[in-house]
């Protein structure tokens, strides 16, 4: 992160959606809340594009940087669904969620690094790690409607609206998390000389990959067990997070080539 | 879930069992038993077996129970939960650890892939995912383009994967500088024939410009300097300002110096000045290498020296003398491999000791000839995942309804 540059701007766009939520969670103003809510992304796209040119190379290498991407992903998700489907909860947690990474920057901000080492200099670098981010924002997005449909649920009521738009997030996030895997083998067989090798975060990106796969088939063979639905993507939100944050702490991970300082 | 899944969860538990009591068998009575990777031809006669064993499923057996379980939806779930579990386990349990406790040992905890349950797993899944792609297949439909491709790529690969696992060959080229390697070595240390001989013109090792940075003698760690020039503690009364800085230096009596020739190393002149006493110190600093020595800067209680160069470029540019043809110049650089006579040449190390000034480069050495197999199913998925982003999870769905109905 640009040092000086950084707690500037993610409070401000930590308080821009404090105001877009608060603003959208009343109908009335619904309208502003969304405007608002698009100038912080574009904002956001700004200092994106201020850091790739800072650091001289993608900001796509460090956990942080990928929780700063995993940040403005899911707001826009939020904004496209919100504007096709008047999903108020949704936007609103989803500002919650990505408040919550972009907050953990701001408070362990990182040293930056403006070198890449040499088995980072591919052309798959960017499309691996931003697919693979783009689909975290969309799995994210579907637990957040998980969540809520089994809370619904719990309290007797019916959550298939919720569970449906899960089921269209899972469905575009397995997609982009494919495109993520295959890309990371096509690379790796560059760099590494194999596309798999087993690698913690192969076998966890892999475990992350079956879950979702296993959810589709999932429900085509249970359609109306929404409340199973919503626990499978809960229980399969852990898998993510620990294949993305938890391999420094798994003891079968201290060899890993993917663990990030 | 659990009551969701009445039947996939006894079918993949009961696999999971039997492959654990299977593999604790061999590893307690017969651990030669161990299952190895097959190679060629063995692998292509087994894969032609299968095939043809899950076509005469189709052709001749497709109304029966068993065959209309197993390329259902129920027997997919059962192998994504069987593969699941044990992909699980080898995420969790250190995998190609020696000092694992006996139980580990007993039933291959660590190291999972390939055993007995790994591959029971596997076949499973050949079986379920084979005999769904055949029910779009045989007898041929148009429709439903991306549960085509998704299952099919998926399948080719998988099965490129599993069956052509023992044809991989790695071996290590030790080339040195201006002499023919001919020799290769396999992981083993058994020494190897390859189609190519290899010559070494110049290892290369580009390095990105190296930052002064506190030197702690007793644990031997560098913490860079922070973004005001502020040394980190216990130095952090220091600010540090780099006077000059030459990438390429010698040492000459207490200074460096520049040079273009020969073995350099980075080497800077620097300022400390104490923010407390505004004590003001100078000196030249450096990592230093196998000749040139390193120089610090003491101040006090800490040490300011030169931090150890980073990487940016590891390339070796190299002459291929095949067995057959001309010989020709290559590079052969980190993510950018070279293909020779069935071979694909990879950077892969030096000597480290020597760094950038290492006469010598390993190159890593890998046949795959499985690979367009696997590639061929990879493309499809990827097209299979461009068709279900363009189809949508409405229509995804319905095509995946449809073909389970059938």
């Amino acid at each position: 992160m640009i040092p000086g540059l950084f707690p500037v701007f993610a409070l401000l766009i930590l308080g821009l959606w404090l105001i877009a939520g608060a603003l959208r969670i009343r109908e009335a103003t619904r309208r502003a809340g969304l405007v608002l809510l698009g100038i912080s992304l574009l904002l956001f796209l700004l200092y994106l594009l201020r850091l790739w040119a800072f650091l001289e190379r993608p900001p796509l290498r460090t956990l942080g940087e990928t929780r700063l991407w995993y940040a403005f992903f899911l707001p826009i998700i939020a904004l496209i669904l919100d504007l096709r489907w008047r999903l108020g909860w949704f936007t609103v947690s989803a500002l919650v969620m990505a408040g919550l990474f972009l907050g953990y920057d701001l408070i362990h901000p990182e040293a930056f690094e403006k070198e890449l080492m040499p088995a980072l200099m591919s052309s798959w670098f960017v499309p691996h790690v931003v697919v693979y981010l783009a689909g975290y924002a969309l799995l994210g997005g579907a637990t957040l409607a998980a969540g809520r449909g089994l809370h619904i649920e719990l309290t007797g009521g019916a959550s298939r609206p919720q569970i449906e738009i899960a089921d269209r997030l899972v469905h575009l996030g397995y997609a982009f998390l494919t495109l993520g895997l295959l890309f990371g083998a096509f690379w790796a067989k560059e760099a590494w000389g194999h596309y798999w090798s087993w690698d913690p975060k192969e076998t966890w990106a892999l475990l992350t990959w079956l879950v979702y796969l296993g959810y589709i088939h999932y429900r085509i063979h249970r359609a109306e067990a929404r409340l199973g639905a919503a626990f499978w993507l809960v229980a399969g939100f852990i898998i993510l997070l620990v294949a993305w944050f938890g391999l420094s702490a798994l003891p079968a991970a201290r060899s890993s080539v993917h663990v990030y300082g | 879930v659990l009551k969701h899944l009445s039947r996939p969860i006894p079918l993949a538990a009961a696999l999971f069992l039997f492959g654990f009591w299977l593999e604790a068998i061999i590893n307690g009575l017969a651990p030669a038993l161990r299952p190895s990777g097959l190679s060629w031809p063995e692998n292509l006669y087994l894969l032609a077996i299968l095939v043809f064993g899950l076509l005469i499923l189709r052709l001749r057996f497709a109304a029966t129970p068993l065959v209309r379980f197993l390329g259902g939806i129920p027997a997919a779930l059962a192998s994504l939960l069987l593969l699941f579990s044990i992909v699980l386990l080898a995420g969790l349990v250190p995998q190609h650890h020696d000092e694992s406790g006996a139980f580990f040992r007993l039933f291959g905890l660590n190291r999972l892939i390939p055993s007995a349950p790994f591959l029971l797993a596997g076949i499973l899944f050949l079986v379920t995912l084979g005999l769904a792609t055949l029910k779009r297949l045989v007898p041929w439909r148009a429709g439903n383009p991306g549960f085509l491709f998704n299952h099919l790529g998926l399948w080719i690969a998988a099965a490129g994967l599993f069956f052509g696992q023992g044809d991989l060959s790695e071996v290590r080229i030790t080339a040195r500088e201006g002499i023919p390697s001919l020799r290769a070595e396999d992981a083993a240390g058994r020494s190897a024939a390859l189609p190519f001989s290899l010559r070494l013109e110049k290892f290369i090792m580009e390095e990105h410009p190296s930052r002064p940075a506190l030197y702690d003698p007793h644990t031997g760690r560098f913490s860079p300097l922070g973004e005001d020039g502020r040394l980190p503690p216990p130095g952090d009364e220091w600010r540090i300002t780099v006077i000059e800085y030459l990438a390429e230096a010698v040492a000459d009596s207490a200074i460096y110096r520049s040079e273009s020739e020969g073995v350099t190393a980075p080497a800077a002149r620097i300022a400390a000045v104490n923010a407390r006493t505004s004590e003001r110190r100078e000196g030249w600093i450096s990592f230093g290498n196998h000749l040139v020595p390193p120089a610090a800067l003491s101040l006090g209680r800490v040490l300011v020296t030169l931090e150890e160069p980073r990487p940016k470029r590891f390339a070796s540019t190299v002459t291929i003398i095949p067995r057959e043809g001309e010989p020709f110049a290559s590079l052969i650089e980190v993510n950018r491999p070279v293909s020779v006579a069935g071979w694909t040449l990879y950077q892969f190390s030096y000597d480290r000791s020597l760094g950038r000034w290492s006469p010598v480069s390993i190159i890593s050495a890998r046949r795959d000839p499985w690979l367009p197999v696997v590639y061929a199913g990879f493309w499809l998925l990827v097209a299979g995942t461009l068709l279900l982003l363009r189809e949508g999870p409405r229509r995804t769905r319905a095509a995946m309804r449809e073909e389970e109905a059938r």
